[in-house]
């Protein structure tokens, strides 16, 4: 069974053309958090990656006759998404602490360069699945529940009966796991990086 | 050049001085601009915020209303407007009646019961006049009587519905269905009563609920959370504890399982398609699946989808007079 991505089938993808708002809502809920993380890392600023992730769902809804394909939907948030980080890059005035000037440029023609429609999601969610599968029962099912389910740690901690910082602690080992995956995956040791940020 | 510059620039740990060594760097050579290029990418794809995604969508929509609004959507507030505004249109008629005409009159006029139903295939939402909300769901109908403007808050009801009732101490709220009311002040509660159905099943969210028989005698007081299965050929009542938003999702018109075992969607389908599924291999049950399903699609849809994600095959067995059975192997 598929996890990370929206398990879409056709008639799903049907009704998210028909104009259907509940499918809209679980694309919502299902992409939100990736695309505020995907942001946030060129715009440096949570706030701006939140408007911007929600302007992006704005152009999907109207333009959804545009979207072709079920994998469409994720690209083009995606593109959407791109196109406003870069604009926001181009007209900010006031750089925040880690954005220089050179760093800023550089980013915008790196966010140029990236062409979701031909990117392989696939790839992206088969990484995901499988280091999640890597990981202890506890860890896994505190994972899934919170960044697939969109969970509150708390409602976590009663499901599964244990303490809130129990649940803490497996989502902080699960996020790490996922970073050290990913430094496998490109070659360069992130891995005390990844500590550091979680 | 040196990784754990790149290191620290993913995470933004990186100085400024350091900032400009390596854009030069990179500047030098597309090969190393690439690579960055490559790692910036997966290491921003695999950021994930953890906003609380229910209060930004409710935030989305509400900021977005008007950049949303497709016609079909307004379509579904207009029916829903059409409905309020057909009754205050009806009590202010009343009014003017009552002031001005013979009793004669508005007894022939208004002795008509109103009546709102719930087509095949969709969920309607009422307000009533007392600002109770009512969900019907499909194949369902309410009707009451003119002097539901005065205060006597009886409905009837055939098919399942949600009632949000306004509090109102003092005229208690009444629900009819085939031999039994159901009696309320001011709760939430569901009722699924299709003249199909040989039970009635009566679910109370909050509040407090008396089961009334024919003969108006209190057969059993249901508290929060509590469910009474009333069967229509023996006249027998069970009330058992529940969780209810099993029983009250229809009106989201959606099921979502996620990480869910197959027994426990399996419960659910029989719920709402009114099926009978035997799974003739127990080691299926404790699969887990993720999904999402839309209501009032015919049940092979799913079954289809659980085929194409997973080993299970399935045989569907219709019955005319009862109800189906789905055999999954």
């Amino acid at each position: 069974m598929k996890l990370g991505a929206l398990n879409f089938d056709d008639f799903i993808f049907n009704s998210f053309k028909m104009g259907d708002e509940r499918i809209f809502e679980v694309i919502f809920k299902a992409y939100y958090n990736q695309l505020v993380g995907f942001s946030n890392q060129f715009i440096r600023n949570k706030e701006e990656a939140k408007s911007i992730t929600q302007e992006a769902f704005v152009l999907l809804w109207q333009n959804k006759s545009k979207v072709e394909t079920k994998n469409g939907i994720r690209a083009f948030l995606y593109t959407s998404s791109k196109t406003l980080c870069i604009n926001f890059l181009r007209h900010q005035k006031m750089m925040s602490q880690y954005q220089t000037i050179c760093i800023s440029e550089m980013e915008v023609e790196i966010l140029d360069s990236f062409n979701f429609n031909e990117f392989e999601f696939n790839e992206l969610d088969e990484l995901i699945e499988q280091s999640i599968n890597e990981l202890p029962e506890r860890s896994k099912i505190v994972f899934i529940k919170s960044y697939v389910e969109g969970k509150k740690n708390m409602e976590i901690a009663e499901e599964m009966n244990i303490s809130i910082k129990a649940v803490e602690a497996n989502k902080a080992r699960a996020k790490s796991h996922l970073k050290n995956k990913l430094s496998e995956y490109l070659p360069i040791a992130l891995i005390q990086l990844f500590i550091n940020l979680s | 050049m040196n990784e754990e510059l790149i290191n620290k620039y993913l995470s933004n740990q990186i100085s400024e001085q350091e900032a400009w060594d390596m854009v030069s760097e990179i500047k030098k050579s597309d090969n190393l601009f690439n690579k960055v290029k490559k790692y910036k990418l997966w290491w921003a794809l695999f950021d994930f915020a953890e906003e609380d995604v229910d209060i930004e969508f409710d935030k989305f929509k509400r900021k977005n209303l008007l950049k949303l609004n497709s016609h079909k959507q307004l379509f579904k507030y207009l029916k829903i407007a059409s409905v309020v505004i057909l009754l205050i249109g009806t009590g202010f008629l009343l009014s003017l009646l009552t002031i001005n005409s013979s009793t004669n009159n508005y007894e022939l006029v208004f002795n008509k019961p109103v009546n709102i139903s719930s087509p095949q295939g969709q969920i309607t939402i009422v307000i009533l006049p007392d600002s109770t909300y009512v969900t019907l769901n499909c194949g369902s109908s309410i009707s009451y009587g003119y002097d539901f403007f005065r205060g006597v808050r009886n409905i009837k009801l055939s098919g399942e519905a949600f009632f949000k009732v306004s509090k109102d101490k003092l005229h208690p709220f009444q629900v009819l269905v085939d031999g039994l009311s159901l009696k309320v002040y001011g709760t939430s509660f569901n009722v699924r009563a299709y003249p199909s159905d040989p039970n009635i099943t009566t679910t109370l969210v909050d509040g407090s609920l008396g089961v009334i028989n024919i003969n108006q005698e209190e057969l059993v007081k249901l508290k929060s959370g509590d469910q009474a299965e009333f069967i229509k050929s023996d006249g027998k009542l069970t009330v058992k504890s529940v969780v209810t938003e099993k029983y009250t999702s229809w009106q989201e018109g959606i099921i979502t399982f996620r990480s869910e075992e197959l027994i426990k969607i399996i419960e659910r389908i029989e719920l709402w398609y009114n099926v009978e599924i035997i799974v003739e291999n127990d080691l299926l049950l404790k699969d887990r699946y993720w999904g999402t399903l839309i209501k009032d699609k015919p049940v092979e849809q799913i079954l289809e989808l659980l085929k194409t994600n997973s080993s299970i095959e399935y045989k569907v067995v219709k019955h005319p007079k009862n109800k189906d059975v789905i055999y999954l192997y």
